[in-house]
């Protein structure tokens, strides 16, 4: 009776906007490791990765109409949705901590210690065997979530030189990633 | 524009994570409008992050996904129920359960109402305090106007009491209305009184000492009556309460009345 259905991206979403639940559970089933995955990288705490998890999927299914295919993929969306999500966790996780440093020297010495050679998987790892300067960059940025102007300010350097940087940043972990 | 560079230079996989900024993510929607190239090469990396992402999963348990249907099942078309129950266990259920509720939530509007009752009696005491005090300062200030009228006006003299030998660099001020009926001291000089002491205001009539009054509640300045027919006023540190004859080796300033 219960045929395996497979949905191609424009069904889903169609599927998905009509408030079809086995839509979306082909969804979770396709998407929820990635993204958790995409969560875990930045949260790097698998209980609160959880959570975030849970708020971003139901997040998708409120927002799904806010999708507008011609501006990207589904899959595109999702991750910003993930990621930003991951990030607005370690800002309050932070800010409840009290741990947010204000002197450059802490930022950067934050960006270090954000990177554990052991245990890090993902993204995290490749970022790892970047040089110096973007790994600063790429942790600020990427995994923190900074602006490049609030980046700019912490390391005291100029605006054109962080975007440069950061580019140049992205072009090595591609390399690194093919 | 070189395209190929643009398309090179990290810029589309800068913006696909998150990370481009605000004019970058302008310019890029912009161009790649103009050009299908650069459409292209941005699915291209939208499959490359998925690809990535794809192949750095991290597991989710099982209990995720029930959590977030149980959440999303609201919101999905409800199935007719098959089987028609007596309908009133429902309708009492449901109806227990809200009495329930709002006996809950007025428990917690009441004890909020409560605080803020509370807030509003502190504010308002508060408010009373301030208008009160600022009611005497008022009076206060009638009064500082009305004298300094009185002291200012034609016929009003003023008495400069000095200090006497050993008492160096004191001054008093007495000022006397020109009915010579008031007497205010302003301008005093004079050292705090010790505790036990106090100073005491003399007329001398006729080469004879008069109590004047003591120097009490001289707030902005002391009040007393003149004294009919006085030469001159002094000053002497009395014991409390005030002495019936000067002490006066204890005279601190003396002035004359110019007649």
């Amino acid at each position: 009776m219960k045929g395996v259905h497979t949905y191609s991206e424009q069904e889903l979403v169609e599927a998905l906007k009509q408030r079809d639940g086995k839509a979306f559970g082909y969804l979770y089933d396709h998407y929820s490791a990635a993204l958790n995955g995409v969560i875990m990288d930045i949260l790097q705490d698998e209980e609160s990765s959880i959570d975030v998890l849970q708020e971003v999927f139901i997040k998708i299914w409120k927002q799904i109409e806010q999708y507008d295919p011609v501006r990207g993929r589904l899959f595109t969306w999702m991750f910003n949705i993930a990621r930003n999500a991951a990030i607005d966790a370690t800002r309050k996780k932070e800010w409840q901590n009290q741990k947010r440093s204000s002197s450059v020297n802490d930022y950067t010495s934050l960006a270090d210690r954000a990177f554990n050679p052991a245990e890090d998987t993902g993204l995290r790892k490749i970022v790892q065997s970047l040089k110096a300067e973007h790994k600063v960059l790429i942790e600020l940025s990427y995994f923190q979530g900074y602006t490049q102007e609030e980046i700019a300010e912490m390391l005291k350097l100029p605006l054109g030189t962080v975007k440069t940087r950061l580019r140049a940043a992205i072009l090595q972990l591609k390399k690194q990633m093919s | 524009m070189d395209i190929h560079a643009y398309i090179q230079s990290g810029i589309i996989e800068s913006y696909l994570l998150g990370i481009a900024g605000e004019e970058e993510e302008k310019e890029l929607n912009s161009i790649r409008r103009q050009y299908p190239e650069v459409e292209a090469a941005i699915q291209r990396a939208e499959e490359w992050l998925h690809g990535v992402a794809s192949s750095y999963t991290a597991p989710v348990p099982s209990k995720v996904k029930d959590r977030i249907f149980a959440v999303i099942n609201e919101d999905l078309p409800s199935r007719p129920v098959a089987v028609i129950r007596p309908f009133y266990r429902y309708f009492a259920a449901a109806s227990l359960i809200l009495l329930i509720c709002s006996l809950a939530a007025n428990l917690i509007l009441y004890k909020k109402y409560l605080t803020e009752k509370n807030n509003a009696l502190a504010l308002q005491q508060n408010n009373q305090t301030l208008l009160a005090n600022n009611n005497l300062i008022q009076a206060k200030m009638n009064i500082v106007s009305n004298d300094l009228k009185l002291m200012a006006a034609a016929g009003s003299s003023k008495i400069i009491l000095n200090a006497v030998a050993g008492k160096n660099q004191l001054q008093t001020v007495l000022l006397l209305d020109a009915a010579k009926q008031q007497l205010l001291m302003v301008g005093n000089s004079l050292p705090n009184a010790p505790t036990g002491k106090q100073y005491q205001l003399w007329a001398i009539v006729r080469g004879k000492p008069v109590n004047a009054g003591m120097l009490t509640g001289c707030d902005p300045y002391c009040r007393f009556n003149a004294v009919a027919g006085a030469e001159a006023y002094a000053v002497t540190l009395e014991k409390a309460g005030g002495s019936d004859q000067p002490t006066l080796e204890q005279m601190y300033v003396f002035g004359k009345v110019n007649s």
